[in-house]
């Protein structure tokens, strides 16, 4: 499971939805391997609108990487293409650029292989097994 | 071209499926991507979700199944939706599905690299209930629609050990049970086939953004005028709307989209 997965997730347990305590979910005793992904800039910077940044930095950190406490500021910038076609930032300081790069490796290619999520509020421990994720709930908690 | 004609564009690969117990590519799969693919659909999902002016959208399919249609609407995104800026997710209750499902993904946009949409993952997942409220822009669900007398229950992949591991070649009876009960939960859709449905209506306002879409196959066994009034009764604005009809054999397969 990739670190960005994490934002749009929460426990599954009914009763915990309202809690705030269930989102984000705890990463424990997580096996991490790094993933090639295609880098988009335009995605990434697109992105940080609708990133609950507080939950990102606290996942990050459970996963052994330090993200700005504040959430960048990306300068806009106008998409052309490169000659091999990829999305190229046309006008993004270089500042920019570095942060974007930084945010790929972790938010995208940063890959939970194994390990568990943990909700703050009911304290259940979701298991993550060959990358997926196991949201299923026993039938005694649905 | 009339906007009832769909784009051609090529259907993902599912050759790395041989034995897996996942429901093929079949003629509800490929009437999904004909409807994404009606050029009066691309118009209104490029007008709902503009490029440039609008965050980028959050794409889920709920029972992914072999992939196929998440990987046609992520590897075409560009064509379809007039951006690339799309996150995908997958869900489906069966590990097998998943693991499958993100070979699929994952091959059809490494081949479209120029119009492909970011995939993220796929979960294990009872519908949307992994999800952080309001976070869905575009929804897919092709759900278990055929009226059985029975509703296979989710309790033996709730209580089991067995989703641990991904089913190939059934060896044991408890494989081959196993296999038999993950193809069940594919179709049957218990009475008038709506027992799946129904609970994912009941969802629908806690997991749509405001500006989400639902795509949802329904056939004629599921009685779409009885849908269509329990959609616009629940009030806020609901309404349901039809995208593409087609007989498939004996069956007649409707898509439609469920907005506010």
């Amino acid at each position: 499971m990739k670190l960005l997965t994490a934002n749009f997730l929460s426990c599954a347990v009914k009763a915990c939805k309202s809690s705030p305590l269930s989102f984000p979910l705890h990463f424990k005793d997580a096996e991490l391997a790094s993933k090639s992904v295609p880098y988009n800039p335009i995605l990434l910077s697109n992105l940080l609108p609708r990133l609950d940044w507080p939950a990102l930095v606290t996942s990050s950190s459970e996963l052994g990487f330090t993200l700005p406490q504040q959430k960048p500021e990306i300068t806009p910038f106008t998409p052309t293409s490169s000659e091999d076609g990829d999305a190229v930032m046309s006008g993004a300081g270089e500042e920019d650029e570095k942060t974007l790069r930084m945010l790929h490796k972790v938010l995208m290619e940063t890959e939970v292989v194994e390990g568990k999520m943990v909700c703050g509020s009911c304290g259940f421990e979701y298991g993550i097994h060959q990358t997926v994720a196991n949201f299923l709930l026993p039938s005694h908690l649905v | 071209m009339t906007s009832t004609t769909p784009l051609k564009l090529p259907t993902p690969s599912t050759s790395h499926i041989t034995s897996q117990p996942v429901y093929p590519p079949s003629e509800d799969s490929y009437l999904l991507l004909d409807a994404f693919s009606l050029p009066s659909e691309v118009a209104f999902t490029t007008s709902r979700f503009p490029a440039a002016t609008t965050p980028p959208p959050l794409l889920v399919e709920i029972g992914t199944g072999s992939g196929v249609v998440s990987a046609f609407v992520a590897a075409h995104a560009l064509t379809l939706f007039n951006r690339r800026d799309i996150i995908t997710l997958g869900l489906d209750v069966s590990f097998t599905a998943n693991t499958v499902t993100n070979t699929t993904i994952s091959k059809a946009c490494a081949e479209h690299p120029s119009t492909a949409a970011t995939f993220l993952d796929s979960i294990t997942s009872d519908l949307t209930t992994c999800l952080k409220p309001s976070c869905v822009d575009i929804l897919i669900f092709n759900p278990p629609y055929v009226p059985t007398s029975e509703h296979p229950s989710l309790s033996t992949l709730r209580d089991g050990k067995t989703q641990q591991k991904v089913i190939v070649n059934s060896k044991s009876k408890e494989d081959y049970d196993m296999e038999e009960y993950l193809l069940s939960l594919t179709y049957a859709g218990g009475e008038k086939g709506m027992e799946t449905t129904d609970r994912l209506l009941d969802q629908l306002h806690q997991v749509l953004s405001e500006r989400g879409v639902l795509y949802l196959l329904l056939c004629a066994g599921n009685k779409p005028v009885e849908v269509v009034e329990r959609v616009t009764g629940m009030g806020r604005g609901w309404k349901m709307e039809l995208v593409i009809e087609r007989r498939a054999g004996w069956e007649i397969l409707s898509i439609w989209r469920v907005y506010r």
